[in-house]
């Protein structure tokens, strides 16, 4: 599938690529009220990724409903997910309640980890009681599978994915992005507006691989691995340590098609070793256990 | 599909830090217009990471080509510029261009630096179309002019202005333009070059009532619209606009 915040509300990536072909689109997050997002620049590369502050520029989820699902709708049969974000437990309540039931909505992506917001996204995630608040809300008022997206910004995302999932999430997508910043000697100032911002691409892979370790580890709901997947062997990775579903979103900026021929790769790779299901991959790497410890001269 | 693959590059350097490519892409020379951009990824490998966008410099639909005029300014165009090159693929044409008048009319293209790039495509289309063009070019100095002799192959005169005297108007080229322009009374303006130049083109044309149009620029991670990356403040607040999606080009009264 393709990460929130990176593919828009679907329309944008038509005459590049075929959506038909990615399995699910998950949309940019919407938030109860219109947001127009951090002042700029809300973008910087760094050594092999990018700095974000968008700060959860969307039209609303009112729009959403009105607009851009039936847009979307017109020209892709694939599933929708749509991704919310609230400052308060009530509008995460209130975003479930409004999208649940809307045509072509199949999960709903719940966003407690955006850093770029100054309340809510983040905020929830790094709390485990907030986190089950949010979860519960959410569950209570839809009948929507829930995912809830975490944050690698903790100490322990196992506590968090144990709580999200106790709260009744049905799985849990992971990583959202790095909170980190850059500084521009010229001007000796923040390069990003909003000063700090998430990081995302190659560059965070080993991060959200080793989160997705850890929570395989920890629960036993399904996992959405994401955070610097680019090419089929990537998704692999993260197949193997324990995603079910994997997510694209910065590889989307350096190839449009990566969805696609990440889907192509992995199917090879399940053909050249003669495997049937994919979900014989998932967590295979957790397999490997040393019996004896290993010894070094 | 505009996602081209490119396999028939050419460079050329043509100044300072200045590259002419020449790509062989005759879908992307007939679709093209003026004002529009491409989105071009530099290197195989992650670092640096995203693609860069490039105003269309010029394009020979007759012969398939498409032109691109890059300064080495940052670590990726340095990179890119300095040796063996190997560009991926392009996303392309994206963006609004410019709006040319409906009849044969007076124009003014104003030109700072390397804003000189989209302005050539636009005035050899102004050109064919019979309007009757000034082009007020500006540079920090004669030793580094980019385009300066390509804007003025298409007879049309051409008013420099540099920082340092050293080719015509000593001074901002956008005060040439002003001054100029009440003689000149332009129907339609438009600019291309760094912001704070823009924001004295925007000035000029409401003095001299004349309508005008900016190309932006900024730092760009999808190029198409998704990303909400390259907002820029809209005029009056409160809005961004997307600069690969809503632009580059922008009416005056919409930006600042």
């Amino acid at each position: 599938m393709v990460a929130s915040g990176t593919f828009g509300f679907g329309t944008e990536y038509v005459p590049y690529v075929d959506l038909k072909q990615i399995g699910a689109l998950v949309l940019k997050g919407v938030t109860i009220e219109a947001r127009p997002g951090n002042v700029p620049p809300r973008l910087y590369e760094t050594s092999a990724g990018i700095l974000n502050s968008i700060g959860l520029a969307n039209p609303g989820v009112d729009v959403l409903i009105a607009e851009k699902l039936p847009s979307l709708l017109a020209i892709y049969d694939g599933k929708i997910i749509a991704n919310i974000a609230g400052e308060s437990v009530e509008e995460y309540r209130e975003l479930a309640g409004r999208l649940d039931g809307v045509a072509g909505v199949a999960a709903l992506e719940v966003n407690i980890s955006c850093p770029n917001v100054q309340k809510g996204g983040m905020q929830f995630g790094t709390d485990p009681h907030a986190t089950a608040e949010v979860v519960q809300a959410v569950r209570r008022s839809s009948k929507l599978p829930v995912i809830v997206k975490l944050s690698p910004n903790v100490t322990s995302i196992e506590t968090i994915a144990k709580a999200a999932a106790y709260a009744g999430a049905d799985a849990l997508s992971l990583i959202n992005t790095l909170w980190g910043m850059a500084i521009d000697v010229r001007t000796q100032k923040p390069v990003l507006g909003n000063i700090t911002g998430g990081l995302s691409g190659p560059a965070v892979k080993p991060v959200a691989l080793r989160a997705v370790w850890q929570v395989f580890e920890a629960v036993d709901i399904p996992l959405v691995g994401m955070g610097g997947i680019v090419t089929a062997s990537d998704a692999l990775e993260f197949i193997l340590a324990g995603a079910t579903a994997v997510a694209i979103g910065t590889g989307n900026f350096i190839n449009p098609r990566s969805a696609v021929e990440v889907v192509a790769g992995i199917e090879k790779y399940l053909e050249e070793r003669g495997i049937d299901d994919i979900n014989d991959l998932v967590g295979t790497a957790h397999r490997w256990r040393p019996i004896l410890p290993v010894k070094t001269c | 599909m505009p996602l081209y693959p490119l396999d028939r590059v050419k460079r050329r350097k043509v100044g300072q830090n200045l590259y002419l490519y020449t790509f062989y892409l005759p879908e992307l020379a007939r679709s093209a217009r003026p004002g529009q951009f491409v989105h071009l990824r530099l290197f195989p490998q992650y670092d640096p990471l995203l693609r860069r966008p490039f105003s269309i410099h010029q394009v020979d639909p007759g012969r398939g080509l498409v032109y691109l005029l890059l300064r080495a300014t940052g670590r990726g165009t340095s990179l890119f510029s300095s040796r063996p090159f190997r560009p991926q693929d392009l996303l392309g044409p994206l963006g609004r261009g410019f709006t040319l008048p409906e009849r044969p009319s007076r124009v003014a293209v104003v030109s700072g630096g390397m804003g000189a790039a989209p302005l050539v495509f636009l005035v050899v289309e102004l050109a064919r179309l019979g309007h009757e063009v000034s082009i007020f070019a500006g540079a920090r100095s004669k030793s580094f002019f980019p385009a300066g002799k390509e804007l003025g192959r298409y007879g049309f005169p051409v008013y420099p202005a540099t920082d340092d005297g050293t080719l015509g108007f000593t001074g901002a080229v956008t005060e040439l333009f002003r001054r100029e322009g009440r003689l000149f009374r332009p129907e339609k303006a438009y600019a291309c070059g760094p912001e704070g130049m823009l924001r004295a083109f925007k000035d000029a044309c409401i003095e001299l009532n004349c309508p005008g149009e900016v190309s932006l620029e900024e730092f760009m991670a999808c190029g198409v619209g998704a990303c909400q990356g390259c907002a820029v403040p809209a005029c009056g607040g409160g809005e961004y606009l997307r600069v690969c999606a809503d632009g580059p080009v922008f009416d005056i009264a919409e930006v600042f």
